[in-house]
């Protein structure tokens, strides 16, 4: 991601984030929004997020 | 009774305290005395209220109350014990008061009888595997893991007998792994949170630390049940009335060798201790079949988008007020969470419910009892080590520690940590066992058979030689 735009990011929502901090930050998101399942959504077509902790499985 | 009390098990102190062959006040002290033989080489606590404790067990040699009877233990010092400051490792909660009161698991094992020696040592915030300055009792060179490392340390030394610690992507059965010790990871919402610092509310785990599998078991029998305080732990099934019978065999059940995916590669120590407990298992009359589960190729991305969103949040205002006072790598983690669109972190979360599925559809599909794999790829880094180099690939040890346990922090099934004996490797490789949700049970049986084949854990080399060199 752009480390300007990930700073300026951060300012809008007051994170503190020296500029020596922005470049990992930059990477570490980067990983976060453009993973492989990112770029290929219909992976998870039907499937709803794990909010709760629901088992469901028969003994 | 005279002798290294420090080495008897929790099973094996409380048969003896109720033969009257034992007071819990001679057990604490030599207990203490030995903890206070290894502190110095292992670092394994932040505190010690070594005259509590002695007046403690000295009440229990009156009263011999209580299923523990006395039996010293240590808690991670992420839970609130009454009259001591929570530090969490890190500078950022230091100055913090004491604790009004107990967490709910602390209070459970005094109710039953426990004496607490003092709070264990965590890698920061609970978040990380190396939890300095806490140093591996085989290897003083090597870091016990994390981040209850200071739990696996004391137990594995035996500065206690066996100790609480919490996991929210291994951070049990790594230090366990690494310690040669026992590391048990109920299903989710088994154990009550309540008064333990949160790092992920969806994925953190409270579970035990032992030399046994049979102390495991008695630790989980004690820790378990519903609490007002957190709202996971209301729908859960009882354990059996029998949790671990000690006649129990494994023959007739079907169990999954995980060893694709994310359970590859691993350092040939490892592999081998796997060989050797399938081919034990086998031999017992269980049923192995490879198994797999391919949608696990997300899940260590899943993991940590799961765990930067939630620590960020339950950290936000330390972060908005003193940043600085936190280690830059958990910073990072929490950086990043602050900044992370919602998007990315339900995604997560729509991952993990389809790993969840896999596990069940592959539960059904091969009519499984447990699966089992390696704990960790690889035996304890160095203090300063970064990497591994595990079949010619190189990978960091958090990834590479992270990538073995994190599945079962996601699917929340009950997952034990196992050393397996014999191999003549030290300390001994792990194994781990997980099941469906509520089926500990199952675990603990397959954990008893791997125990009963590699024989009674020795005594750490680094302490032998520091002790008695």
């Amino acid at each position: 991601m752009n480390e300007a735009a990930v700073a300026a990011w951060a300012g809008e929502l007051r994170v503190s984030l020296p500029p020596d901090r922005v470049a990992g930050a930059a990477g570490q998101l980067t990983g976060h929004v453009e993973s492989e399942i990112a770029r290929n959504p219909e992976l998870l077509e039907g499937v709803e997020p794990a909010l709760h902790f629901a088992p469901g499985w028969v003994q | 009774m005279n002798g290294e009390l420090w080495r008897l098990s929790m099973v094996e102190a409380i048969t003896l305290i109720e033969r009257g062959d034992l007071s819990p006040s001679e057990l604490v002290a030599s207990t203490l005395e030995r903890l206070e033989t290894v502190e110095p080489l292992i670092h394994a606590f932040v505190s010690v209220d070594g005259d509590r404790a002695m007046r403690d067990a000295h009440a229990h040699d009156a009263q011999r109350a209580g299923a523990l009877r006395g039996v010293p233990l240590g808690i991670k010092d992420i839970f609130d014990l009454e009259g001591a400051p929570t530090g969490c490792g890190s500078e950022a909660m230091a100055g913090r008061e004491p604790a009004a009161k107990d967490a709910s698991s602390v209070s459970r094992l005094r109710r039953a009888g426990a004496v607490i020696l003092g709070k264990t040592t965590t890698h920061e915030l609970a978040c990380g595997v190396y939890t300095p300055p806490t140093r591996n009792p085989w290897d003083l060179s090597t870091s016990p893991g994390g981040s209850s490392g200071g739990s696996g340390a004391a137990v594995a030394a035996g500065a206690v007998l066996g100790a609480i610690g919490s996991d929210t992507g291994g951070s049990i059965r790594i230090p366990a792994a690494h310690c040669g010790i026992v590391g048990l990871k109920p299903t989710y919402g088994r154990i009550s949170r309540h008064g333990a610092l949160a790092l992920s509310w969806s994925l953190d785990h409270v579970g035990t630390l032992t030399r046994t599998v049979e102390d495991a078991a008695l630790m989980l029998s004690l820790l378990v049940g519903p609490d007002q305080s957190d709202p996971t732990t209301m729908n859960q099934p009882p354990l059996p009335e029998r949790l671990l019978a000690s006649d129990a065999t494994v023959r007739g059940l079907r169990i999954g060798l995980m060893g694709t995916g994310p359970f590859a590669p691993v350092s040939p120590p490892v592999a081998r201790a796997l060989e050797l407990v399938v081919n034990r298992l086998a031999a017992e009359g269980a049923e192995i079949q490879d198994v797999a589960v391919p949608e696990l190729e997300h899940g260590m991305a899943a993991e940590f988008a799961i765990v930067a969103a939630e620590a960020a949040s339950y950290h936000e205002k330390r972060m908005q007020e003193e940043p600085g006072l936190i280690g830059d790598g958990v910073r990072g983690l929490l950086e990043t969470g602050l900044l992370m669109p919602a998007s990315a972190y339900l995604r997560a979360q729509r991952v993990r419910r389809l790993i969840q599925n896999a596990f069940r559809a592959l539960f059904h599909a091969h009519r499984l009892d447990v699966v089992v794999a390696p704990t960790v790829p690889a035996g304890p880094q160095r203090t300063d080590q970064e990497a591994y180099e595990i079949q010619g690939i190189s990978e960091l040890v958090i990834d590479a520690l992270v990538r073995t346990t994190a599945p079962f922090n996601l699917t929340g099934m009950p997952a034990i940590a196992v050393p397996v004996g014999g191999t003549g490797s030290w300390p001994p490789p792990s194994v781990q066992v997980a099941a469906r949700p509520f089926d500990e049970a199952a675990i603990l049986r397959v954990a008893l058979q791997i125990q009963r084949g590699g024989g009674r854990l020795e005594e750490p080399a680094a302490m032998v030689a520091a002790i008695s060199g």
